[in-house]
Parts: C-alpha cells; structure tokens; sequence
C-alpha cells in the first residue's frame, strides 16, 4: 500500500481512535520515527493527548499536507495556510497550551510555533499586570520585593 | 511610630488576605502556563519577545518567570546591546535608526557580529538599549 493509501489509526488518552493517512501521521515527527524504526503497528497510542486536542492537531496537519500536496500557485497556497493557521490558533488560552504542549510532545514543529509565536503576541506591550491576569499567574513577590524588581527595570515601564 | 508599625501590619495583613483570595480564585480559574516545561516557556515562547520592555513586563509578574528569565541565555541574546554615547549633544530618542544617526559611527560601538540596521529601543542620558531591527 502505498504511503498516501495507507491508513494509520492515532489513540487519544481516552481510548478514541483517530484514523488518518500516513502522511498525516508522520507530521507527528514522533510517530514518524516509530514508523521508521518498525516499532509500531497501524495502531499508535498517544496517551499524554486527549481526544479534543488530538483532533485539533490532526485537523492542523491534515491542512498542511493538502496545501503541500497542492501542485501550482503555491503563493496563494502559502497565504491560504497562513490564514488558515491564524484561524486555527485563535483559541482561549487554555486550549492553546493544550495545544502547545501536545504539539511539543508529538514534535510538530510548524504547531509548535505558531502556538509560541501566538503567546508572544499576546504578552506583548503588556503590564505585568496584565500579564497576571491574562495568564492567571499568582503574583508571589511581596510588595517590596516587586518594588525592587519594578525599580531595577524603571526604564521599561516609562513612556 | 506606634501608628506606623500598626499600618505596615495592617498594609501586611492586606497583602496576605489578597494573596489568598487569588489563590482562590486560580483554583476556580486553573491556567496551565505554569505547566508548561521550563525550556518550552523559555525558549519557544520567551525567545519569540523582541521587545526588551516585553521581558520585563513579564520578570515583573512572578518570581518563577524572573528567575526563569534571569536564568536563561536570552540575558546574552547577541541582538541587544547597551552602547554609551561618549559623543556629547547627540542623546537618542526611541526608533532613531542608528545609520542615520548624524555623527556617530556605529562600527566604534558594537560587535563586529552585531550588524546594522539597528533601533534605539530605550535611552537615558547617554546611554542606549538597542537592538537589531
């Protein structure tokens, strides 16, 4: 069978399976390596993923196979992921540590990314305040400690 | 002096009863920053910060973030540099570009690695935080 035909069966921590093709599965770089080195069968148990997150990531490389199978205006391909990506990663926070963490975990770089890239973006031009409460962050300085740390760093805060 | 001692008590009693209210509160509202690995929050996400001043803002939120970031090799990112302007009248002011900066010649004050173009991300007095733009 060849590698497009192929069908390879992902299973989330709560036991619900997830069927793609291998080329989807190998954007899982881990999965990819338990292919090559034989150790697996169709049936891959991704224990540390569950089901809502497992789906989502799939969802996320199934994409990004289609575009790269995609022959022709690769540009407006490209933009399409690009929006495609944006769309995808516009999530509540929790969701996209979620995300973030299964996507480091299955080592899929370009997910990985965009999650990272999008909590950057989000901390940016923040308060440390409002870094706290986007984030729910326990602020553990004591009043003269973050007085210290706020002078040390005056420079930042001015406008 | 009696009164003062009582304030700074009452300012402490304040702190801690507020303390345990957030507590409370992230226990309603869980967030899993924190439970992301320490080299994921630093290099994937803290490294993604060009801005200097976004560092600090989040240095500022807690210990565990300052001690992460002060920690970290980020604290030695090549693409900052802090220069002295020993040239007097010539003070910066944010987003000047350097190479057009009249008068000052870029080579005599960074590292041959630290290629140009580079901003002007803070100033005082003479001295510039700057970074490769």
């Amino acid at each position: 069978m060849s590698e497009s035909n192929k069908k390879i069966s992902l299973i989330s921590s709560e036991g619900e399976a997830f069927e793609v093709s291998e080329a989807v599965a190998r954007e899982f770089e881990i999965v990819a390596h338990m292919l090559e080195d034989g150790c697996s069968g169709s049936s891959i148990p991704i224990t540390t993923v569950d089901s809502n997150i497992l789906g989502k990531v799939i969802e996320y490389c199934t994409k990004h196979v289609e575009v790269g199978n995609v022959e022709g205006n690769s540009e407006k391909a490209e933009k399409d992921l690009e929006e495609f990506d944006k769309r995808f990663i516009a999530v509540e926070m929790n969701t996209l540590f979620s995300l973030i963490l299964a996507a480091n975990y299955l080592n899929v770089k370009g997910l990985l990314n965009i999650g990272c890239q999008k909590v950057a973006d989000t901390i940016k031009d923040m308060k440390p305040e409002e870094v706290r409460s986007i984030f729910n962050i326990e602020n553990d300085y004591t009043p003269a400690e973050e007085e210290v740390v706020r002078k040390e760093n005056e420079w930042a805060f001015q406008p | 002096m009696a009164s003062l001692r009582k304030r700074k008590r009452s300012k402490r009693a304040l702190y801690w009863i507020e303390r345990r209210r957030r507590r409370k509160r992230k226990v309603e509202k869980p967030n899993i920053i924190d439970d992301l690995p320490e080299s994921l929050v630093l290099h994937e996400i803290f490294s993604k910060l060009r801005n200097p001043r976004d560092l600090v803002s989040c240095k500022n939120a807690s210990k565990r973030w300052n001690s992460l970031i002060s920690s970290s090799s980020s604290h030695n990112n090549p693409s900052l540099a802090l220069i002295l302007n020993t040239q007097p009248h010539q003070y910066a002011t944010n987003d000047i570009c350097l190479e057009v900066w009249k008068g000052f010649d870029l080579n005599n004050y960074v590292d041959p690695e630290f290629d140009p173009p580079i901003c002007v991300l803070a100033s005082c007095k003479d001295v510039l935080l700057c970074m490769k733009s």
